[in-house]
C-alpha cells in the first residue's frame, strides 16, 4: 500500500489539469482493468467486469487536488494567482510550489511578513516568485491559466503518513488495490479516478451520467476529530477504520448500501467507524442525483489536516478500506 | 501575431450589421420574460437559413445540421438582468425584484421601461437635502427602492402595470468615442450577435447555436438545450467583465477593452478544455485575430451547464469585455465583437 | 378521506431528508395506494401513477422533514448533535426529545433533554446570543457507555410536534411543510379517482428537498412528465392583506418568476376561477427554493408551476395551515389536471408571446 500511495502522491494534478495523475493511474491499474478510457472533463474510467448479471458499482476516487491557477504577470515577472478549490491561502505561504512542466516557485504575499493585523490574508495578498525578474522572462516559462500545487513531500512515522495531496490520492491507491486484488469480482467495478471535484464534483457528475451505474461508492477522506479541541466535535479517529458515510452536506448515503457495508465489516469482525459530516461534500452527491437516481454512500478515510500541506492518514485504514470494498465487490 | 488572413465576417461597422446589432440590444428579455428577443431572433435566424425549434423553457434553437460532422454547440443568452413588478404601493410606486446580479448604486435616478407597453418609470430616491447621513453613506437596499410610473394609488398602477410583469433599463445603443458603444443588455446580445453571423456560414460542422433564456438566473436554458443536443464541444459567447479603466492595477482588470477578443481558463463554474482552449489561441495567433486571456476566475457563464448537462462537454468560453456590466449603461469596443465572431469562425470553418 | 385524518397521521411519521423511508414513506404509500399504481425510486420518493397514455403530469410535494441527527457520544455520555435540512436551532434549548436509538438490532425509543452551558456561567455577551447548534447535546439520563451501545452515531433525534386543531378551522403540527402537500396530493388523488382526465397523473412524494430538492431532480428524471406543478408551503402573514410576501392563511398563492412557465402558471390561475377559490400571486424573480427548480431543468426541460399554501411558524413544531385552503388546493389541482389534460400537444413550447 505505501508503495502505491508514494507513486501517486508524487504526481500533480490541480482540477482541470489531471493528465498527468490519470497517465500515472492508467500505467498503474491498465494491466488488472479490461477497458481503460478518459473523457472530455479528464475522468479516467477503468472498467473491470464482474460476473454476468452482476450489478455494475462505480468506485469513484478524485485525482484531482487544491491548486494555484495563474491569473496575471506583472511586470517585475511575479505571478499573480487565485485557488483552484476552497482552502486558507495562510496554510500554503512560504511553502515551494510545483507547476505541471516541474517548474518550482515560492508562494508568498503582499501581506507583511507577521500577517495582516486581524491575522487574515486573501488570496488577492498571495503570489508566486518563480526566481525571474521581468514579465519577459516569466511569460517564457509560464501561461495565464497554468496551475501549480503545493511540492511533494512526504513523512512516514509507522503507519501515520503525511503529504500535501492524501485528498485523495489515498483513495486512489485504495481502488488501485482494489483492481489490483479482485480478480474476479461479482460485480462490474466502474472505477473512476474522477476529476474537478475540489471545484464542485463536476468529474463524477459527467461520468455517473455516462456511465450509468447501477450503484456508486465514493472513496473520500473525511476530517478526523482526535485532535486537541478538533471542530466540528466528529466521533472519527485515525487508525479505527474506514469512516461509513451517514451524511455530510452533499449526499445522505442510501440507507440499503450504507447498512449493507456495516454489516461486512461486523460480519467480517473489521473495524469501521459511522461518520456524520456537519458540511463537505464527495462524489457521492453527484453520483446520487444522476439522471433518475443511483443509491450512493462514501467509504471515507480517516484524514486530519485536510486541505494543508501535512494532511496525515494511517495506513491501517486504507488497507481496512481495500477489504471492505472487495468484501462489497465480491458479495 | 500572425499574418491577417481573409475574415469570414464582415465587420459590425458596416450599416446593416450595425443595424442587427442594434436591433438585438433594443429589444427587450428579461430573464423568464424573452419573448420579444426571441421573436427578433427566431426572424433573424430563419433569414439566415437556420431550421428554429423553441423548447419548455423558451430557448431558441438554431440549426444547420450536417449527417455524420462533429455536434457543435453555440450558446449565447437572449436575456437580460431587469425587474419583476411584484406590486404597488398605497402611492402608486411600483415594488420589484431584481432579476439578476444587480448593484443597487447603479440604479438611482435610472429611467426604465415597464412592461410590454415599454411604460416609462423612474427610480427615484430622498432628495440630499433631506437624506440623513447614514442614507448617504450606505446603499440602499432593493426593498427601499420602487419605481415610479407617475401612477397615484395601487390600484391605478397595477391596472397600468400588472404584477408579474417586467421592467428594462431605458438605455438604447449609442456609438460613441472612438469604436465604442454605450447600451444597455451588451450582456449578452454581442453573443447573440456573433451567433447570428456564424449562421450566415457554411460551415463544416453540425451546428446548434442555442440563444439560451434564464442564464442570469442560474444558467437554466443552456443546461436542457445541451441535455438536448448532447454537443461533442460547447463554446460560449459571452459579455464579460472589464474592469479596466479608473487607475486599476493590470492584475484587477480581468480584461481591457480593444484589445481583443477574452478566452477564459477558468471561472466559478466551468474550467475550460485545456485542448480546445489551446487551439482557439493557437487560431487567433495563426490569423492575426486580436485576443487576450481572462484574467481571472470570478463569475460564471452557460459553459459551466454545457460542460455537465449530460456526458462530459469539452467546452470554452470566449468573451467581448464589457465596462460597467449589470448596469444600465455597459461599454465595450465594436473591434472586439468583430474578433469574438472572427475567432469563432475561423476555429469552426477548419474544426471537421 | 377527511384532510385532518390524514394529516394526524402522516405528520407523526418521522421521516427527515434522506431517511424517508424511516416511517414516513411507507404512512404517505398506503393512503395512495387504493387509488394509483405504487413505486420507491433509487433516492425513496414515493411515485404513484393514476391513469394510462399522454400527456403524463406531475404533480410534487416532497415528505421529507427537517431534522436532527446524532454525530458523537463525549466522554461524559452527553450526545453531540447536527442538523438535517434547515433546523431552526432556536426551537431545541431545553426541548424534550425522542432519541431513536437501536437495541439489540431493534428500534427502541428512548427519551432524552436538550441542555446547553445554563445562562448563569455565560459570559454577559454570551447571554444575548442564540445557542449554536454545536453548543447543544442530548442528555438521555445515562452512563457514555451505555449510550455509545443504544445510540450509535448516525441516530435521528425527534422534537414532538402533535397536531392539535386551532380555532377557524386551523391546524398546528410539526412537519405541515410539507406533508400539507402530501395530504392535499392524495386528496386530489381521491377526487381525481372518480373524475374524468387524459392521460397520466404522477403524484411525487418527493424526497430530499430539506437539503437540495435532489428526491424531485431525479424523481422528475424518471418520470419525464409532459408538465409539473410542484406544491410547497408559502408564508403566511397573519392579517386579511397580502403584503411583503406574506399571504392570508386561506389564500393559495401561485408564483410568477423566471423559472416558472408562464402559460402553465395561467392555466392554474384560470383553472381557480369557476371553482370561487382566492388565489394571490406569489413572486420568485430566480430561485423559488423549491422542488420546482429541480423539476424545471430536468431532462430537455420541464414546464413547471407553483402552487403554495400559506404557512406560519415554519420549520419549527407548531407549524399552522388552513384547512380550508388546503381542501382548496385539492379541488384546484383536480380541475388543473382535467382542464390541463386536454390541451393540444405541443401548447407550451409555442412560445407566440
Amino acid at each position: 500500500m505505501l508503495n502505491t500511495l508514494k507513486q501517486v502522491l508524487a504526481v500533480s494534478g490541480v482540477s482541470g489539469n489531471e493528465h498527468n495523475i490519470a497517465k500515472t493511474i492508467e500505467e498503474m491499474v491498465g494491466p488488472y482493468v479490461s477497458t481503460i478510457k478518459t473523457d472530455a472533463l479528464g475522468n479516467l474510467i477503468a472498467i473491470k467486469e464482474g460476473k454476468a448479471g452482476g450489478k455494475r458499482v462505480m468506485l469513484a476516487a478524485h485525482m484531482d487536488q487544491i491548486g494555484f491557477v495563474v491569473t496575471d504577470i506583472n511586470d517585475k515577472g511575479f505571478l499573480y494567482v487565485t485557488n483552484v478549490g476552497g482552502f486558507a491561502p495562510e496554510a500554503f505561504l512560504g511553502k515551494v510550489v510545483t507547476f505541471t512542466d516541474g517548474l518550482q516557485g515560492v508562494v508568498s504575499s503582499k501581506a507583511p511578513s507577521r500577517g495582516p493585523a486581524d491575522g487574515k490574508i486573501t488570496m488577492e495578498d498571495v503570489y508566486i516568485d518563480i526566481g525571474t525578474s521581468t514579465r519577459a522572462e516569466s511569460e517564457a516559462k509560464v501561461k495565464l491559466g497554468d496551475t501549480a500545487c503545493v511540492a511533494h513531500q512526504l513523512v512516514v512515522n509507522g503507519t501515520r503518513v503525511s503529504a500535501p495531496t492524501m485528498d485523495d490520492r489515498a483513495a486512489c491507491a485504495v481502488l488501485i488495490e482494489v483492481l489490483k486484488a479482485a480478480a474476479k469480482p461479482n460485480k462490474t467495478i466502474v472505477a473512476v479516478f474522477t476529476s474537478q471535484e475540489e471545484v464542485g464534483i463536476r468529474g463524477a457528475a459527467v461520468s455517473a451520467f455516462a456511465e450509468q451505474p447501477d450503484e456508486g461508492i465514493a472513496v473520500d477522506v473525511t476530517l478526523a476529530g482526535d485532535t486537541p479541541d478538533a471542530k466540528p466535535r466528529m466521533a472519527v479517529s485515525l487508525g479505527k477504520g474506514p469512516a461509513i458515510k451517514i451524511m455530510d452536506r452533499a449526499s445522505i448515503s442510501t440507507p440499503y448500501l450504507r447498512d449493507a457495508l456495516i454489516k461486512i465489516c461486523e460480519d467480517g469482525g473489521m473495524a469501521y467507524q459511522r461518520e456524520v459530516l456537519p458540511f463537505g461534500g464527495t462524489d457521492a452527491g453527484a453520483i446520487q442525483r444522476s439522471r433518475a437516481g443511483i443509491p450512493a454512500v462514501t467509504i471515507s478515510i480517516p484524514c486530519r489536516y485536510v486541505h494543508s500541506p501535512v494532511e496525515t492518514v494511517d495506513l491501517a485504514d486504507l488497507d481496512d478500506c481495500v477489504k471492505l470494498i472487495l468484501g462489497y465487490v465480491n458479495q | 501575431m500572425g499574418r491577417l488572413i481573409t475574415k469570414l465576417i464582415s465587420s459590425v461597422n458596416e450599416t446593416e450589421n450595425t443595424e442587427l446589432l442594434k436591433k438585438l440590444l433594443e429589444a427587450r428579455g428579461v430573464s423568464g420574460d424573452e419573448g420579444e428577443i426571441r421573436k427578433l431572433i427566431r426572424e433573424e435566424a430563419e433569414k439566415r437559413g437556420a431550421k428554429v425549434e423553441f423548447d419548455a423553457l423558451g430557448n431558441v434553437i438554431a440549426s444547420k445540421e450536417k449527417e455524420g460532422k462533429k455536434r457543435v454547440l453555440l450558446d449565447a443568452h437572449m436575456d437580460e438582468v431587469g425587474f419583476l413588478i411584484t406590486g404597488a404601493t398605497g402611492d402608486g410606486c411600483l415594488k420589484y425584484q431584481p432579476v439578476g446580479g444587480i448593484d443597487t448604486r447603479v440604479l438611482v435616478g435610472r429611467r426604465v421601461l415597464v412592461g410590454k407597453e415599454k411604460l416609462p418609470g423612474v427610480i427615484g430616491i430622498t432628495p440630499i437635502h433631506l437624506a440623513s447621513e447614514s442614507e448617504m453613506e450606505t446603499p440602499l437596499k432593493h426593498k427601499d427602492l420602487a419605481i415610479d410610473i407617475g401612477a397615484s394609488d395601487k390600484a391605478g398602477a397595477e391596472s397600468d402595470c400588472a404584477p408579474g410583469s417586467t421592467a428594462v433599463f431605458d438605455s438604447p445603443p449609442e456609438l460613441f468615442g472612438q469604436n465604442m458603444l454605450v447600451s444597455r443588455a451588451l450582456d449578452d446580445r454581442v453573443g447573440c450577435y456573433t451567433l447570428l453571423r456564424i449562421l450566415e456560414l457554411d460551415l463544416p460542422v453540425s451546428l446548434f447555436c442555442v440563444f439560451a433564456v434564464q442564464e442570469e438566473t442560474g444558467l437554466r436554458g443552456a443546461q436542457t438545450a445541451a441535455h438536448r443536443i448532447r454537443p461533442d464541444i460547447g463554446l460560449a459567447f459571452e459579455g464579460t467583465t472589464a474592469n479596466d479603466i479608473g487607475d486599476v492595477k493590470h492584475e484587477k482588470m480581468v480584461c481591457e477593452c480593444g484589445k481583443g477578443v477574452a478566452i477564459s481558463f477558468m471561472d466559478r463554474v466551468s474550467i475550460s478544455n485545456p485542448r480546445l482552449r489551446a487551439a482557439l489561441i493557437e487560431t487567433a495567433e495563426a490569423n492575426g485575430i486580436p485576443h487576450q486571456m481572462r484574467r481571472g476566475t470570478a463569475g460564471g457563464n452557460d459553459a459551466g451547464a454545457i460542460q455537465r448537462a449530460a456526458s462530459a462537454v469539452p467546452t470554452c468560453t470566449l468573451s467581448v469585455p464589457v465596462r460597467y456590466i449589470h448596469g444600465a449603461n455597459g461599454v465595450c469596443c465594436l473591434a472586439d465583437i468583430d474578433a469574438q465572431a472572427e475567432l469563432a469562425a475561423q476555429y469552426l470553418m477548419k474544426n471537421e | 378521506m377527511e384532510l385532518i385524518k390524514i394529516l394526524e397521521d402522516i405528520t407523526q411519521k418521522l421521516g427527515p431528508s434522506g431517511f424517508e423511508g424511516y416511517e414516513a414513506a411507507d404512512a404517505i404509500a398506503a393512503y395512495f395506494k387504493p387509488y394509483c399504481e405504487l413505486t420507491t425510486d433509487a433516492l425513496g420518493s414515493v411515485v404513484a401513477r393514476m391513469g394510462s397514455g399522454s400527456p403524463t403530469i406531475l404533480l410534487d410535494a416532497h415528505m421529507d422533514e427537517i431534522g436532527v441527527i446524532t454525530t458523537k457520544v463525549e466522554d461524559d455520555g452527553c450526545i453531540r448533535i447536527g442538523r438535517v435540512g434547515g433546523l431552526d436551532p432556536r426551537v431545541l434549548p431545553g426541548s424534550r426529545v425522542t432519541i431513536h436509538a437501536v437495541q439489540d438490532g431493534k428500534r427502541h425509543d428512548i427519551t432524552g433533554v436538550v441542555g446547553a452551558l445554563p445562562p448563569h456561567l455565560l459570559s454577559a455577551e454570551d447571554r444575548e446570543k442564540n445557542y449554536k447548534l454545536e453548543d447543544l447535546f442530548v442528555d438521555a439520563g445515562l452512563p457514555a457507555d451505555e449510550v455509545r451501545r443504544l445510540v450509535p452515531v448516525g441516530s435521528l433525534v425527534s422534537v414532538s410536534g402533535k397536531t392539535v386543531t386551532l380555532k377557524g378551522n386551523r391546524v398546528a403540527s410539526k412537519v405541515l411543510d410539507d406533508r400539507a402537500a402530501v395530504a392535499v396530493l392524495i386528496r386530489t388523488a381521491e377526487i381525481l379517482s372518480a373524475q374524468k382526465f387524459n392521460g397520466t397523473v404522477v403524484f411525487c412524494a418527493a424526497a430530499q428537498e430539506e437539503v437540495g430538492g435532489f428526491g424531485a431532480m431525479t424523481a422528475a428524471y424518471g418520470i419525464n412528465p409532459d408538465w409539473a406543478v410542484a406544491f410547497d408551503l408559502s408564508f403566511a402573514t397573519h392579517g386579511k392583506e397580502a403584503a411583503d410576501g406574506l399571504y392570508p392563511l386561506d389564500t393559495l398563492t401561485i408564483a410568477h418568476g423566471s423559472h416558472l412557465h408562464p402559460l402553465l402558471t395561467k392555466k392554474l390561475e384560470d383553472a381557480a376561477k369557476p371553482l370561487h377559490i382566492k388565489t394571490a400571486k406569489e413572486f420568485a424573480a430566480d430561485w423559488t427554493g423549491t422542488d420546482a427548480d429541480d423539476i424545471q431543468t430536468a431532462h430537455n426541460g420541464i414546464p413547471v408551476a407553483l402552487l403554495g399554501v400559506p404557512g406560519l411558524y415554519m420549520h419549527t413544531p407548531v407549524e399552522v395551515v388552513s384547512l380550508d385552503a388546503l381542501e382548496d388546493a385539492a379541488r384546484l389541482l383536480a380541475e388543473f389536471v382535467r382542464v390541463s389534460s386536454v390541451e393540444q400537444e405541443g401548447w407550451l413550447t409555442k412560445w407566440d408571446d
